[in-house]
């Protein structure tokens, strides 16, 4: 029934098409039979919107009808939903991976109360690193007393940024879920 | 605290639920009146305070739901002009559910009255 209404420009009908883009997005979490049934209805109430109108032209008038009917939102890009999948899946990951690296630094932090001499950050004369939990040859200990708060520090602030990492793509509340049930 | 200048937006808001809460009786009000399709009856919540910019797709969810649950028929009919309208009837249900809707708004509004008398 929404083929009755026929537009004779082609910038009303992308406008027209529009706007039943968006009323099937609006509707989505309807039956296909409610869907249709209403699209249906909206292109009635569209027409008669229009045939009240008496001044301007058909674009402007089907404008100012789909203005009476209400804002409606528009579908999401096709590519939103793969995406936020793909967002979620990789979040978890990373959290997984993060979170034991966080295990380890808090392990190292409780190990620094028993071995002192051994665990800490090594700098070696060759310019290379080294987080350890024994002393290593030829290497200078930088740290020392602040290890453990230095450790303590990046824990925090690691698990804070997880914890939004999971609020954000991994909750059921959040936004990346909500994207993957668009 | 609210702003005492704020009456405007405080009165906005309250409307607002408000409206939500009584839409589905007008909306039985109105085709317990007649049978309408849903330009008619939009035309005609408009013309009702608090619903003058009403946002008219809003109607056609809700009056689904309605035929959903029973308080009203839809039935397609093919007009003269040859474009066919969507009909909607209140049903016997639709009938005793609106006039206990109105027993609630009258109690209601019975027990506004008295705060005002006993204040």
């Amino acid at each position: 029934m929404t083929g009755l209404l026929a537009f004779s420009t082609p910038q009303a009908r992308r406008l027209w098409q529009d706007f039943q883009r968006r009323l099937g997005w609006a509707n989505r979490n309807l039956d296909a039979a409610d869907r249709a049934d209403i699209s249906a209805e909206a292109a009635t109430h569209i027409r008669d919107a229009m045939a009240e109108l008496t001044e301007g032209d058909e674009f402007t008038r089907l404008q100012a009808a789909i203005a009476g009917y209400g804002d409606l939102p528009a579908a999401p890009p096709t590519w939103r939903r793969p995406a936020a999948i793909l967002l979620h899946y990789g979040s978890i990951l990373a959290l997984g991976v993060a979170g034991i690296f966080v295990l380890i630094f808090l392990h190292m932090a409780v190990m620094e109360i028993f071995n002192a001499q051994g665990v800490g950050l090594w700098h070696f004369a060759s310019g290379d690193w080294a987080l350890s939990y024994e002393a290593q040859d030829g290497a200078e200990e930088v740290l020392g007393a602040w290890f453990i708060p230095a450790i303590l520090t990046i824990c925090a602030i690691a698990s804070a940024g997880l914890y939004a990492l999971w609020r954000f793509a991994v909750a059921p509340g959040g936004a990346v879920s909500a994207w993957m049930k668009d | 605290m609210a702003d005492m200048t704020d009456k405007a937006g405080v009165l906005e808001r309250w409307i607002s639920q408000a409206r939500k809460g009584y839409f589905e009786m007008l909306l039985l009000a109105r085709l317990q009146a007649g049978r309408a399709y849903g330009y008619q009856i939009v035309a005609s919540l408009k013309q009702v305070p608090g619903f003058e910019n009403l946002a008219e797709g809003t109607v056609y969810p809700v009056l689904t739901r309605m035929r959903n649950d029973g308080l009203v028929t839809a039935e397609w009919v093919a007009e003269d002009s040859g474009a066919p309208r969507k009909y909607y009837t209140t049903t016997q249900f639709g009938a005793e559910v609106l006039a206990e809707m109105k027993a609630i708004w009258a109690a209601m509004s019975a027990a506004l009255d008295a705060q005002e008398v006993t204040s």
